[in-house]
């Protein structure tokens, strides 16, 4: 990137609005400006705006910025003004460590239209002090007859949480509670809830749709599958802490990764922040898969078929993309593939709220 | 990371047009149910019906197109 000699050119990006996000494209720009010579210009927007401010101009015929930021579903609409990723960004040594379902989510029908810069999926974080302490395995055992262990089905995840809500069991004179979850009605709740569901509704036996039966068009989501993942839910309730029912992402986050919690899924920033330095569970969480379910439903049978099922949730998650209409299409690959690059990005995830 | 690159029973976001609008539905339908206003059935059968008038504005076939490609990735066809 320091061979590159952008100087007098000036690049213009819409981000997120500090820090998720937001820190990291001010922080590259810096840099980059400095190895390249061009000038960066920041525009920060609040998540909700994203679309807007990215949509309503190319709409209209026009880019004000080089580089729009976004959710990585936003691939649909906005793709038709987006300048698709040149074969050789494609093909370059950083990019082969993208999962195939990571290229997936930033492509359409194969071609790459989205800079993958944030591989997302949901995964299931817990108290190893809890889940793998003999004490702690013997009481569950003594008291339930079950074995105390990663939970491998949401009902699973239920019993033990609820069993470990509302009393302190890591000695530090505060109450501790089963589960923190974006319960709170917005924007990324109902990604919680196709989490809690997919295991029970993703049939392997029975492809060709999740969301709708994709011959007839007809909505599956009032099928048994995701009613019980409901069921589950709403039970969940009962074993989050105080105000639990209304968070939101950031306050997931905070009480997982602040302590206050055994469980909690979706986004890795809960698992980050645990770790930090100066964490009081640092090195004290475990990550796993996303626990199934015991039974699927079957749609075309129209009965559960039992026994175990899993269905991981390639969930949606940043996105970027270089405007078509955009007149510096070389500097802003240059810019997303610097962003992207190793290096940067080990240092971007070591700070929980980058997410 | 294995599962997932190999697995054939994926779920992958919904990217459709209006999917903020069918998304939108779920967030409103789920949270009845957590606050306890709507069963969860009677919750997803709101949503279900929401979902119905979503297709018919936007058009089945539309919709149909673009979900097509999604499930080629849910289901890993190659």
């Amino acid at each position: 990137m320091s061979k590159k000699d952008y100087s007098g050119r000036t690049l213009s990006i819409n981000t997120h609005a500090v820090p998720v996000m937001g820190e990291p494209t001010a922080l590259h720009a810096e840099q980059f400006s400095k190895l390249t010579g061009a000038k960066v210009n920041v525009v920060h927007t609040p998540a909700g705006d994203l679309y807007a401010k990215a949509m309503v101009p190319f709409q209209a015929g026009q880019a004000p910025y080089d580089i729009v930021f976004g959710f990585s579903n936003f691939i649909r609409d906005w793709m038709q003004y987006l300048e698709p990723v040149p074969e050789k960004y494609v093909n370059m040594r950083q990019m082969q460590d993208v999962t195939q379902s990571h290229i997936g989510v930033a492509s359409w029908d194969g071609q790459m239209i989205q800079f993958p810069i944030d591989g997302d999926r949901h995964y299931l974080k817990y108290r190893k002090d809890v889940i793998d302490n003999p004490k702690f395995q013997k009481k569950y055992k003594a008291d339930t007859g079950k074995t105390l262990k990663v939970p491998t089905t949401w009902k699973e995840y239920g019993e033990i949480a609820a069993y470990f809500n509302g009393w302190d069991w890591d000695n530090d004179g505060e109450l501790e509670y089963g589960s923190a979850e974006v319960m709170k009605k917005d924007d990324l709740m109902f990604a919680a809830f196709f989490s809690r569901s997919a295991a029970y509704s993703k049939n392997p036996r029975t492809p060709g749709g999740f969301y709708f039966d994709l011959e007839t068009m007809e909505p599956l989501i009032n099928n048994p599958g995701f009613v019980e993942a409901l069921n589950d839910w709403v039970a969940a309730t009962k074993y989050v802490p105080p105000g639990g029912i209304n968070f939101g992402l950031g306050d997931e986050i905070n009480s997982f990764g602040g302590g206050q919690t055994l469980f909690s899924f979706s986004w890795d920033d809960a698992f980050v922040k645990a770790m930090e330095d100066g964490s009081p569970i640092k090195n004290k969480v475990g990550a796993a898969p996303l626990p199934g379910a015991e039974k699927v439903w079957n749609r075309e049978d129209n009965s559960w078929d039992m026994g175990h099922n899993q269905a991981p949730y390639i969930v949606w998650g940043w996105a970027s993309a270089v405007a078509k209409k955009s007149k510096n299409h070389d500097m802003a690959f240059d810019y997303l593939c610097f962003f992207a690059n190793d290096a940067n990005h080990q240092a971007d995830i070591a700070i929980g709220d980058l997410e | 990371m294995g599962m997932e690159e190999y697995s054939t029973n994926r779920v992958f976001p919904l990217r459709v047009p209006g999917v903020f609008q069918f998304t939108g539905a779920v967030a409103t339908g789920t949270s009845k149910a957590l606050a306890g206003q709507l069963s969860p059935k009677e919750a997803l059968d709101e949503v279900a019906a929401e979902w119905k008038k979503i297709i018919k504005r936007i058009g089945a076939d539309t919709i149909r197109e673009a979900y097509a490609v999604g499930v080629a990735l849910e289901d890993n066809e190659k």
